[in-house]
Order: C-alpha cells, then sequence, then structure tokens
C-alpha cells in the first residue's frame, strides 16, 4: 500500500514539475535558428591603433523562392566587421550591426591578418579557448594582407570562402590543416613551434576584373610563441609531413643526371626516425627517412624495369629527398630560428643530461644544430608500362 | 517494497564505478596533468591503493559487525551518545560532500551548456530525481546502475574510437623522467575519488549473494583501468597543455569530428555523463539518507527524503561561491578531507575496534 | 449459500420464476403435459438454447412417455441423452441456467428442476486477430466465447497439467472469468497471488478484461501496461509454457498475461516464427525505433532550440532556411504537429474502413502538403512527426504504444524548455519509475535488470531454438 502512496506522489511531482516548466517555457536560453547568425568563418586584423578588427562570414540562409521552397541560392554571405580593444569587445560591437545573435560554435576557419601574426595573436586564442562556444578544431590560416577580402570572396563551386578553406585543411591535414590545438600545443612551452599556412587571393582569369577569384595556399609562416617568426616558401613547406610522418606530400619529382629527363613518384608511405647525437659542441640530429614509392610517370628513356637502373634511380630519388629536408631544415634552424619539429621534446627523451645543459639557452643551440639526413626509398611499382612509351627499342637504356 | 532490499553484487560494482568515475573524468585528469605531467596515467594506479584499502577497512569492519553500515557500527562500538555524534558528524560529511558533487555537475553544465538557464531548475530537477530513486529503494538505485552502465560505457568507448586518430603518443614520453615522484603526487587527487569506495559500507548490507569481495574488486580494477585510459587519451590529445582545460574530456570530445559532419558532440557526451551523475549523487544521497536513518532509528527512511534533498539544494549554494573556488576545494582540500573522513577515520575505528575485542579476550 | 428452495407445486414455482425473470418477450415458460398426466413447464430463452435438440431430446421423449408417478417422471429425466443434465434445487440456480441458455423443466410434485446443458449462442466464427497480425504463424484469433477460446488453448497444449480455473466475476453480468495455468510450470506462488487478486475483486460489470486488467495491476499510476492483453491463441500458449498465467474473461477476445515485462511488450510472435537472424534483426530495429519513438521530436525540438552547434552547419543552414518563413517557435510547432498527429490517428481509428482512408488521405494532403506550403508548419518537422509515428506503429503492443505517446508530450515540454538535459531528467524519470515498476513480483525490466544472462538470449538477440533448447541438439 504504501508503495502505491509512492508512486502516487511520484506520478504527482512529476506531473508538477512539468506542468512548472511549462509554465516556464520560452525563457532560459532557448534560441530560435531564424534569430542566429551562424559564422562560419572568422578573420582578425590589427589595426593600426592596436585594436582588433574581427571580420565574420554568415551564411545567409537560402531564400526560399517562388516555386519550390528551399531551393538553393548558393554564394550569399555576408561579411561584417568591427574594431574593438579586444575580441570580446569587437565581437559585442559587431552584435550590435547585427539584429541576429551571433553564433561562433559553427565557425571552423580562423583567418589571420598579415599585421596581426608578425605581432602576436596570444590573446585571440585565449579568446577562443576560454568561450564555451568555439571550438579547438578551427582550421588557422595566414593570409597576405586583410583577412575579410577572403572572407568577402564569393566560392563559385562551394558556398563560401571558409568551407573552400575547411576543405582544403580537411585534405591536407598537416600541411594545411592547423587548428587551433596545434597552435596553443606548439607554443605552450615557448620553445616548440608551428607553421601556419599561408593563403593569397588569386585571380583565375586577371583580365575579368576579379570575377573568378581564387584562393590558393601558398607557403606557410612559421610561428613561435604565437608571433611569426620566419617563413616557408611553398617549396620548403612541402617536406614537413615527411619529417612530422603524416601522409601527405606524396608526389615527388626528380631530376635524372645521367640521361636527362625526370621520374615522379608517388610516396606511399614515409617514415622518418629522428636521433640526436649531442655531444659538447656537436650538435647533429640525424634524420633517417625510409620511403616506399611508386612511380607515375617516366619522363626518361630508362628502362625502369632492370633492377640495376632501378637502384640507380632509388639513389637519385634519396638524393633529392635529402636535399629537400635539408634545404627545409636550414630554413627552419637558421632563418626561422624556430623549433619546429619539437626538437627539445627530442633531446629531453632521448639525452636527458644534454637536454638538462642546453635547457636555458635553447634558443641559441638551435640554429647551430646541424642536421644529417639519409634517406632510403624503395621503388615498389615502376608504373604500369613495362618500358617507356614512344621511344623506339634501340632508345630505352638498361634491357 | 521489502523493507530490506535485495541487489545483486553486480549492481552494487555498478554503483560503485558510477559514484566513483561520473565526476572522475572532469576535473581529475588535469589536476593529475599538474603534478605528473605525461606520467599522469600512472597517478591513478598509484591512487586505487587507497582505494583497495579503504575497500579492505569496510570488509573488515563488516566481518566484525555483519549487516550493518558504518553509522551503525559507529554507535555499537561508540556507545549511543558518542557514536550518533560521530554518526551525525559522517551524515554531514557526505551532505556536504554531495553538495559540492551537485555543485560540481551545476558548474559543468552551467558553464558549458545552457548558460541563461536558472541554476535552481537543473539543481531542483536533480535532487527531485534523486529523491524519486531513492524513495524507489536500493533495488531501483541497483536496477538503474545495471541497466545504465553498458548503455554508457559503449557510446563512450565508441566516441573514444573517434579520437585515436588524432593521438599522439610520443606525448606520453619519457616516462619517469624524474623517477616516481611526479606520478606518486599526481595519485593525490585521484586518491579522494578512490576514498569514495567508502560509499560500499551503505551497499554491503544489501549484498546477499556472497560475491560483494570478488565484485567489489573488479569496480576498482574497472575504475583504475577507465582512469588509466582517459588520462593517456588526454596526454596524448593535448601534451603540455593537458592540465590547462577545467573538463579536458569535454573539451577532447568537443575536438572529435566523424567525417566532417558530426562534430560539437559535447552536447551529446553531457547527455550521457548526467545519467553518471545522477547514479553518483543518489547513490551519496542514498548513504545520507540510509545514515541519517540508522542515527535516528527511523523506522523507514521514506518521509526524511524530500526533506534531505531540499538541504542539499542550499548545502549546494552554501558550500561553494564560485567556480574558482570549487577548483581550489578539489585541488586543495578535498584530498585531505575526504581521505581523512572515508579512509583514516573508519582506520582508526578498527583499530578500536580490533584492540577492545583482544582486551575483552585477555580480561 | 442458500437461496430459496424449489416448492413442491408446479404453478408456485412458476410465478416465482416469472417474477425474478421479469416480463421478457424472449423468456418463454412452454408448459406441457409429461406423458398427457403430470404438468411441466419448459423455461428457456430464445435464441440461447439449441430448440431442435430441446424438441428432440426433451419434448419429444417426454411427450410420449408413459407416466406413472412423480418417481416414473424423475427416472425417465435421468436417462434423456444430454451430457449435461443437472437437478437444480434452488430458484436462483435455475435462474442462472436459465441466463446462461439452458433450458430448466420444472415439473409438478417434484421438489426440484431439471437443467439441460443445450446452450447455443450465435457466436463469430474464428478469425484472424486484426491488431495483431503476423506473415507467418497461425491466424486463429480468440472470440467473444470462453469455450472456444479454452477449447483453442487445449488443443494447443494437450496436457493433463494445463488447468483452468474458473470463476465469476461481476454483481450484475456474473461474467465467468477463467485462470488458465500450466500446473508445475507456473510458480505457486504466483498462482496463488493471481487467484487472491482475482477474488478481491469487487466489480458492478465485467464486460471487457480491461476491467479486471486496472484491478488486479500491481501499480496503479503508470502509465505503462502491466499485463499483456492478447487476441492470439499461440501467444497465449507460449506464454503458458513460460509459466506465466493467463486470465480468460467470457464476452471479450483479450486474454491478459501475467507477469509481463517491457521486453515481452516488445516481442511480436513473428519474432520466432521466422529465423533467427531475421528475428534478431527485427528485434533490433524494433527495440532502435521503440527509443526513437520515445525521445526523437523531443531531441529534434532540443536540438533546433539549444543545442544548434550540434547539428551539421550545412543541415542546420538548411532547416534555417525552410524555417525562415514558420511563426512558432519550434517547441509550438512540434506540440501542434503531435497533437495533429494524434487526432488523425484517433480519427482514423474511429471511422468505418472506407471513409477511414479519406482521412488518412485528408490528413497526408492537409497537414503534409499544404500546411507545408502555407508556411505553417516545416517539412523537417512533418518527417520528425512521420518518422515517430511509424516507429510507435512498430510496437507489437498496441497499449505500449500508447504509453510512448503519454511520455512523448512531456518530454517535448521539457526539452523546449532545457534542452537535452530536460531530455535526459524526463527520460531518468522513466527510467526510475520503470525500475520500481513490477508486474505480479516480477521486475518490469527484467531481464535487463535485475539481469539474467540465459534470459538475455531471448531479450535483445533471438537465439536459435538450438541454443535455446538443449534437447533438440
Amino acid at each position: 500500500m504504501s508503495r502505491l502512496m509512492a508512486s502516487k506522489k511520484t506520478v504527482g511531482a512529476v506531473l508538477l514539475l512539468i506542468s512548472l516548466q511549462t509554465c516556464l517555457t520560452g525563457c532560459w536560453g532557448k534560441r530560435e535558428i531564424n534569430e542566429m547568425s551562424f559564422i562560419s568563418g572568422i578573420g582578425i586584423e590589427r589595426t593600426e591603433s592596436g585594436q582588433v578588427e574581427l571580420s565574420v562570414q554568415i551564411p545567409l540562409p537560402m531564400q526560399t523562392g517562388g516555386g519550390q521552397p528551399g531551393e538553393a541560392n548558393p554564394g550569399k554571405n555576408l561579411v561584417q566587421s568591427a574594431i574593438g580593444i579586444n575580441m570580446a569587445d569587437a565581437l559585442s560591437k559587431l552584435q550590435l550591426k547585427l539584429s541576429n545573435q551571433l553564433f561562433l560554435a559553427h565557425n571552423r576557419v580562423l583567418i589571420l591578418g598579415e599585421r596581426i601574426v608578425k605581432q602576436g595573436f596570444r590573446e585571440e586564442v585565449d579568446f577562443f579557448t576560454s568561450h564555451p562556444g568555439t571550438r579547438l578544431r578551427t582550421y588557422v590560416f595566414a593570409t597576405k594582407g586583410d583577412p575579410k577580402l577572403v572572407l568577402g570572396l564569393t566560392a563559385p563551386n562551394e558556398r563560401s570562402s571558409a568551407e573552400i578553406l575547411r576543405e582544403m585543411a580537411v585534405q591536407h591535414r598537416e600541411v594545411r590543416g592547423v587548428t587551433l590545438k596545434h597552435i596553443i600545443i606548439a607554443s605552450s612551452q615557448g620553445l616548440g613551434g608551428i607553421q601556419i599556412p599561408r593563403i593569397e587571393v588569386t585571380k583565375a582569369q586577371p583580365d575579368k576584373e576579379g570575377q573568378t577569384q581564387g584562393i590558393s595556399v601558398n607557403g606557410a609562416v612559421v610561428v613561435r610563441g604565437y608571433k611569426q617568426s620566419g617563413d616557408l616558401s611553398a617549396q620548403q613547406v612541402y617536406p614537413v609531413p615527411w619529417i612530422r610522418n603524416i601522409e601527405d606530400s606524396r608526389m615527388i619529382t626528380v631530376p635524372i643526371r645521367k640521361t636527362g629527363g625526370w621520374i615522379s613518384f608517388y610516396l606511399l608511405k614515409v617514415h622518418t626516425v629522428m636521433q640526436p647525437r649531442f655531444q659538447g659542441q656537436e650538435r647533429i640530429i640525424e634524420f633517417r627517412i625510409k620511403a616506399q614509392t611508386n612511380v607515375i610517370q617516366n619522363g626518361t628513356v630508362l628502362n625502369l624495369m632492370n633492377t640495376d637502373v632501378l637502384e640507380r634511380v632509388e639513389e637519385e630519388l634519396n638524393k633529392s629527398i635529402e636535399q629537400q629536408v635539408k634545404q627545409t631544415m636550414k630554413a627552419v634552424l637558421r632563418n626561422c630560428k624556430t623549433d619546429l619539429f619539437d626538437f627539445h621534446d627530442l633531446l629531453r627523451r632521448k639525452q636527458p643530461a644534454e637536454w638538462r645543459k642546453l635547457q636555458n639557452q635553447w634558443q641559441e643551440v638551435l640554429p647551430t644544430i646541424t642536421i644529417q639526413v639519409s634517406a632510403d626509398c624503395t621503388i615498389r611499382r615502376s608504373g604500369m608500362s613495362n618500358a617507356p612509351i614512344g621511344i623506339p627499342k634501340e632508345g630505352v637504356k638498361g634491357k | 517494497m521489502p523493507k530490506k532490499g535485495t541487489i545483486s553484487s553486480v549492481q552494487m560494482a555498478a554503483m560503485l564505478y558510477f559514484a566513483i568515475m561520473a565526476t572522475a573524468i572532469l576535473g581529475p585528469p588535469a589536476l593529475m596533468y599538474t603534478f605528473a605531467q605525461q606520467d599522469m596515467w600512472i597517478s591513478p594506479i598509484w591512487a586505487s591503493f587507497i582505494g583497495a584499502f579503504t575497500l579492505l577497512l569496510v570488509f573488515r569492519l563488516s566481518r566484525e559487525y555483519p549487516g550493518q553500515t558504518y553509522v551503525q557500527i559507529c554507535i555499537t562500538v561508540c556507545g549511543p551518545v558518542l557514536g550518533r555524534v560521530i554518526a551525525g558528524v559522517y551524515v554531514l560529511f557526505y551532505l556536504h560532500v554531495n553538495s559540492i558533487i551537485l555543485r560540481e555537475f551545476v558548474e559543468l553544465v552551467v558553464s558549458k551548456f545552457l548558460y541563461n538557464t536558472p541554476e535552481m531548475v537543473i539543481v531542483a530537477g536533480m535532487m527531485l530525481l534523486c529523491a524519486f530513486a531513492v524513495r524507489g529503494g536500493i533495488e531501483v538505485l541497483g536496477r538503474i546502475s545495471q541497466i545504465v552502465l553498458p548503455v554508457i560505457l559503449s557510446l563512450l568507448f565508441l566516441l573514444l574510437f573517434f579520437v585515436i586518430p588524432e593521438m599522439n603518443l610520443t606525448f606520453m614520453l619519457p616516462v619517469f623522467e624524474d623517477g616516481l615522484l611526479p606520478s606518486l603526487k599526481g595519485a593525490i587527487p585521484p586518491a579522494t575519488w578512490f576514498s569514495e569506495f567508502f560509499l560500499l559500507t551503505f551497499l554491503l548490507p544489501f549484498v546477499r549473494d556472497g560475491k560483494a569481495g570478488k565484485w567489489s574488486a573488479i569496480s576498482l580494477g574497472a575504475v583504475m583501468l577507465s582512469m588509466v585510459i582517459v588520462n593517456i587519451f588526454v596526454i596524448s590529445l593535448f601534451g603540455p597543455v593537458s592540465g590547462s582545460f577545467g573538463y579536458p574530456v569535454m573539451t577532447f570530445i568537443e575536438y572529435i569530428s566523424i567525417s566532417n559532419f558530426l562534430e560539437h558532440l559535447e552536447a551529446f557526451v553531457m547527455m550521457i555523463w548526467v545519467v553518471g551523475a545522477f547514479v553518483k549523487i543518489s547513490v551519496f544521497f542514498y548513504g545520507v539518507v540510509l545514515g541519517t536513518a540508522q542515527t535516528f532509528k527511523l523506522k523507514d527512511y521514506r518521509p526524511i527524503v524530500l526533506p534531505l534533498a531540499g538541504l542539499h539544494i542550499v548545502f549546494n549554494y552554501w558550500s561553494i561561491k564560485n567556480a574558482s573556488m570549487l577548483v581550489y576545494y578539489l585541488q586543495k582540500l578535498d584530498p585531505f578531507y575526504l581521505v581523512t573522513f572515508q579512509t583514516l577515520l573508519p582506520l582508526v575505528m578498527l583499530i578500536v575496534v580490533k584492540a577492545r575485542k583482544n582486551w575483552r579476550k585477555q580480561g | 449459500m442458500s437461496g430459496t428452495e424449489l416448492s413442491v407445486e408446479l404453478a408456485h414455482n412458476v410465478t416465482a420464476l416469472q417474477e425474478r425473470l421479469g416480463e421478457s418477450f424472449d423468456i418463454v415458460f412452454h408448459p406441457f403435459p409429461i406423458g398427457g398426466r403430470t404438468s411441466a413447464v419448459l423455461i428457456y430463452i430464445k435464441g440461447l438454447t439449441d430448440l431442435n435438440a430441446v424438441q428432440l431430446h426433451v419434448l419429444k421423449p417426454l411427450l410420449l412417455f408413459e407416466d406413472s408417478g412423480p418417481e416414473s417422471v424423475r427416472a425417465r429425466l435421468s436417462k434423456i441423452p444430454v451430457a449435461e443434465a443437472e437437478a437444480l434445487a434452488r430458484m436462483e440456480d435455475c435462474t442462472e441456467q436459465v441466463l446462461t441458455g439452458n433450458p430448466v423443466l420444472l415439473v409438478d410434485g417434484c421438489g426440484e428442476a431439471w437443467s439441460f446443458g443445450l446452450a447455443k449462442g450465435e457466436k463469430r466464427g474464428i478469425e484472424e486477430p486484426v491488431a495483431e497480425s503476423v506473415i507467418r504463424g497461425s491466424r486463429e484469433g480468440f472470440t467473444e466465447s470462453l469455450e472456444v477460446n479454452s477449447s483453442l488453448l487445449r488443443r494447443k497444449i494437450k496436457n493433463p497439467r494445463l488447468h483452468m480455473h474458473q470463476l465469476q466475476l461481476g454483481e450484475q453480468t456474473r461474467t465467468p472469468v477463467v485462470l488458465v495455468y500450466m500446473q508445475g510450470k507456473a510458480d505457486e506462488l504466483l498462482i496463488r497471488e493471481a487467484q487472491t487478486r482475482l477474488q478481491r475483486i469487487q466489480l458492478d460489470s465485467v464486460l471487457e478484461s480491461s476491467y479486471i486488467e486496472e484491478l488486479i495491476a500491481d501499480h496503479r499510476y503508470s502509465p505503462f501496461p502491466q499485463l499483456l492483453s492478447t487476441e492470439r491463441a499461440d501467444v497465449t500458449a507460449s506464454y503458458l509454457l513460460e509459466g506465466r498465467v493467463a486470465i480468460m474473461t467470457e464476452g471479450t477476445p483479450f486474454v491478459l498475461i501475467a507477469p509481463i515485462t517491457l521486453v515481452s511488450l516488445l516481442q511480436a510472435p513473428d519474432d520466432y516464427y521466422q529465423g533467427y537472424m531475421l528475428g534478431t534483426f527485427i528485434r533490433i530495429i524494433r527495440y532502435l525505433f521503440f527509443a526513437l519513438s520515445i525521445f526523437l521530436p523531443a531531441v529534434y525540438v532540443a536540438l533546433l532550440s539549444f543545442h544548434q552547434e550540434m547539428i551539421p552547419t550545412i543541415l542546420l543552414l538548411k532547416i534555417a532556411t525552410l524555417r525562415e518563413e514558420i511563426p512558432f517557435p519550434v517547441i509550438v510547432e512540434a506540440l501542434m504537429m503531435e497533437l495533429m498527429f494524434e487526432a488523425l490517428r484517433e480519427a482514423g481509428l474511429r471511422l468505418p474502413k472506407q471513409i477511414g482512408s479519406a482521412v488518412s488521405i485528408v490528413g497526408a494532403l492537409v497537414i503534409g502538403q499544404a500546411a507545408v506550403q502555407a508556411g505553417l508548419v516545416s517539412a523537417p518537422m512533418v518527417i520528425i512527426v512521420a518518422l515517430t509515428g511509424v516507429a510507435s506503429f512498430m510496437i507489437p503492443r498496441y497499449p505500449l504504444s500508447i504509453s510512448t505517446r503519454l511520455i512523448r508530450i512531456p518530454l517535448i515540454v521539457l526539452a523546449g524548455t532545457i534542452g537535452l538535459l530536460g531530455v535526459i531528467y524526463g527520460l531518468l524519470a522513466v527510467l526510475i519509475h520503470l525500475c520500481g515498476l513490477q508486474s505480479f513480483g516480477t521486475p518490469y525490466l527484467a531481464p535487463l535488470s535485475p539481469a539474467s544472462g540465459k534470459q538475455l538470449q531471448d531479450t535483445v538477440l533471438r537465439a536459435p531454438w538450438w541454443v535455446r533448447n538443449r534437447k533438440s541438439r
């Protein structure tokens, strides 16, 4: 009987709760999506006076046409910007310009302007980590010039320029897909660094008044402690995935000196092992790169079915990879003076005694590090054709 | 409901698991990182010794006084007056601890999901649910935890699966860089949680299938393993910044992106987690209610459920003023506070009991 | 039980009975002389009595009988070739026999009456149950006649341990109710509990088994069905063989089965009649949609009004576009659609079949098409509500699908108030309730919790027969 009483009261209380809730419906942070503006891309730039200019891209809901409801009307985006003391201030000022409530959670792209990258953007990143609605998986790009221009770009094949950037970032995970998380981790101890892909607005067809503009990624900005420490050209950025053991930068075209011509390879798998050898003044980090490749284009007269020839070609490939990696490392260590590949972590793990000695002067040690690279590539498949096509038999070398 | 409900030892293990893990996945990973850095995943293993010790104490005490909770043991051992005072202190202690757990729950919900909802609605709703469950008796609590545990665990592990590609295990190296000390220090915050295994004292009298020992050990192992796994995920995702997020687990769930389509799953995870928090608060609440009833020798605890639920709501506002204080409390005070009450004092009690027994034998 | 004894005088008895039975056109008092000497009256009800048999086996031999005093009449009567002939001494028995349709014979000079089991009601033939159709399996459904129903069960279980206890319920209706169980399989405690609960019932009338259901359920305040009602003989038989009890009521094809669990309400006979792989698959789908039918609209409302970050951007923009011209908040839209849907469903149920389809056309056209085009509701909401409707139709037991409706609407309100937290609060409240619920002492959520590994084989999965039944390996 008492149980019946209990459940009676339970039901009564539930009903009371529900009816109370009904009375209160309508407030408490409920947001109707019609009254919201979803931000798809954010650009920040430092003004001359040291304030922050925040620009946002807001995709407009597709207009319901006369006929079919919801028929797409692509490429309609609103770009708005506001200047404030800091991010939060700029955001609240931006909100004043808009009737709808700004909503950050759908933002995926953060574009940093040229000036702010040079002067540092730590506070701005702090906004992103403190705000509950933002996300760490925000892809970060640096731009030459004003980020507003990038946001305002109309894209012929995508909804918005932010969407293009996001897709670029997703497809090339490490070179371009640098997220806020990566930046925070890399900058956390003041030792490491990270490269942020640099984008440019390009005119695909220059004569047509910027009608079909495009975005292209061109090199990277190297950042140390939320501040630009140097630049990498597109060529210098290319080997970065190899060093980081990321599956990207798959194509490599190698000149063959003996016979002339080029052979292009597709890198199936690249694996790099780094080994520090620090001893007194000798500071060496050894890179051992192992790669498996397929030939995809053979622009020489060599017959790649011949194992001797293949070995020679492999050597050329090794040399080419070594050279490219060395160039990148030179740019990173000498020009940018940035520990882009976490050598400090490496040293800490492998030679803790040396690390303790050098810990406090790491920044000075960095440029003095010698990089030794040895590549070991194997060609798994030499293309679909047995011999170079279109060359008479006599012309083919190494039958 | 029969006055003396029975739960299976599996249900008991599930309740204990929730009672500890529900909040152990919020703050502790970050706290452990601040002490142990990359060795943070080892810390729960050390801390689990506290849990094992606490469990042992509970079993020893219940062997001396079978079928009695700690509150009853207090009264039996220390006499009706002093015993009641001690028991009352324990009831207040659990009331206080539970109100702080409630605070943790509200703090997460309000700071992450429902910024504009009055806290009172969230708190009152939760306490009302817990009150219903506790009124239903230990059996209802046991059944809920048993039914919910597999669902929650499988969903969470499914989510973890999607984080695996983002993991960078080198963040875990070098192991024992500065020796054992950091990881031992890191064991201090989780020790708080492991000492909560003392709640077993309120459940043990209802377990009748004789497998309580085995299953509480399994529960302990599961908690330890879960903490280790969570810590491995946190450290290998965030590396050196693991300590800078209030709720690292929520942050890495935020980072999940399932084929670039399903993102921002934290609200979904919150939904799952609220169930865990509910069981945790309910189990603590059950301890408070049962303890109160036993202190005052009430025949039926049901009439005091709702008033005590109200008291929780009040305490939850009194005890903690703001989020920073909550963190301070959890980091600095909680370990000593909880371990003292749940491990050290029961140890003293056991020594007293044993000494008396010997004295009586000799005398 | 004492009553008025019959008197020796025929005239006295006849008036007394006429008084009791009242002036009804269908109650016939047919006087005739036995063997031309002793006067007698045959009382029967037109339509309830097999007149042919009465004429052949009762009237004819008695009219032709050579009478030689009351003793010889009595002796002759005991030789009448009717299986269920019975001597009655009390008035009450006579009226009861007459009302059940058995003709009662009063003979002058005897202090007794005789009833003959020659009742014949009009019975519906055995048909396939409408509400519980199967693709494969028996097509036999119970009818309104208790005898037919018990015969159906007997034909399925030819076992002497199948016991059927009859009792009568309802002060006015005197409806026969039968408790069926398998001796030895069903728990003794369960049988006793069921008997006491049935005997405790004090009702004026029992027209449907639901009258009984409400009175013998464990918990009065629960939206969930605590007994299973079925029209299918094979379902009843299978539950009896599992050791449960069934309660059959005269006048309704619905048989009650107890104890039940939530899981058993989600099982359909098809699960067992089709292959185990198919059975398992369908079962999992059914559980999934059962869950959806409870919280799908609530989750939609919560996502759209609180957790917009969880919706993929492109989808969100699409929904935003579609909702651009909708004047109502999501929650109002959802409640409106839910109510419309319930109204349509109810209307379709009540109307004759031919018009019922018209309603669904009007509903689909007006609500689905026109409302969306007029911008009153958004297309996604229509999809969600329709999907929920489909999901609730997948529940094999109708009472359970009613429960889901009862839970759904409060959940929508909660979702519109505090988002997903509200949904989970609501679901937890339901879970707490379910965990405390029992049906005849069996936990409602068994075997999920308290868990039983062996029974789980037949819960989430439909284990093949060769696993479930060791003998047939």
